[in-house]
């Protein structure tokens, strides 16, 4: 299998070099990392294929300036690069939806009802109507609301790593998460209002 | 933390479970368009830069424009350049006998 034969420190050495050859292994490699990480954080009305695309672009075009550092791997700088790449994106979206309780399937409408409360016991449907209500609730909120709870609570980051990734302080983003969740709280109370 | 943390992290639980049931597939297509936007888009990063940048280097040069434009209207009406006082006071204290 290529992954297990797969030389990273070399291929990299090989792309800062201007050589091209070694790209396909290194996308290989690094494309279910940034496919998790753009599918988390993608805006509504971008592509997923054109928004991993222009975060390869940007990593061969900044490789030549990348510095390996004792400790931190390479994954750690595309991880960072992605992420804000997709934070542009998702700032650069004018709107936000507007979602109401009707456009939600009936798995969905059942997580919502649990989510505020109103069933007991998580309903037995389809992970994927969980992970849609999700990506239809953190829509709602702004783009920096958004990536906080993204990466602290489906990506099970630490406060440390989203600090590095997103170059706030461990502070900001306990405080950011905070508030998100409070903006969460309400963007779900008017979501479910159906009534 | 309180009832809707708990849901909402038994939701976000839930959720996680999807991403691991969708499987990544690479395209060689997927690929050659990054290969070939990455070579493109060496030439044009320069014109990328100024194209950025120009419009900034506009407002700058007005901006000190208007500054040397309005230093210079001021010290066109500078109230130094008219008779020196200390002449007409010398003049006045000193009459001949």
């Amino acid at each position: 299998m290529m992954e297990d034969s797969f030389d990273l420190q070399a291929c990299i050495r090989t792309l800062q070099t201007g050589d091209l050859t070694a790209a396909d292994g290194l996308i290989a490699h690094l494309h279910p990392l940034v496919r998790r990480l753009v599918r988390n954080h993608l805006p509504r009305r971008e592509s997923e294929e054109d928004l991993m695309q222009d975060v390869f672009v940007k990593i061969f075009q900044r490789l030549e300036s990348y510095q390996p550092r004792d400790g931190i791997p390479f994954e750690h700088w595309v991880s960072r690069l992605t992420v804000r790449t997709c934070l542009d994106a998702l700032r650069a979206e004018r709107a936000r939806p507007e979602w109401r309780f009707a456009d939600l399937s009936a798995g969905e409408a059942d997580w919502a009802d649990f989510l505020m409360n109103r069933q007991s016991e998580p309903p037995n449907q389809r992970a994927s109507d969980a992970r849609e209500v999700v990506t239809k609730l953190l829509s709602l909120l702004s783009p920096p609301d958004r990536l906080v709870l993204t990466l602290l609570d489906l990506e099970q980051r630490t406060t440390q790593e989203i600090s590095e990734m997103t170059g706030w302080t461990r502070a900001m983003v306990k405080m950011r998460a905070m508030r998100a969740r409070r903006k969460l709280r309400n963007v779900a109370r008017k979501l479910t209002a159906h009534d | 933390m309180n009832p809707f943390d708990q849901r909402w992290q038994a939701l976000v639980a839930e959720a996680r479970e999807a991403d691991g049931i969708a499987r990544a597939e690479l395209s060689s297509h997927f690929i050659q368009r990054i290969l070939a936007r990455s070579q493109s888009q060496v030439a044009e990063g320069w014109l990328d830069l100024v194209l950025a940048l120009a419009p900034r280097a506009v407002i700058a040069a007005a901006c000190v424009c208007l500054l040397s434009a309005a230093l210079a209207a001021a010290q066109s009406y500078d109230p130094k350049l008219g008779r020196p006082v200390l002449e007409k006071s010398i003049l006045r204290e000193l009459p001949w006998p």
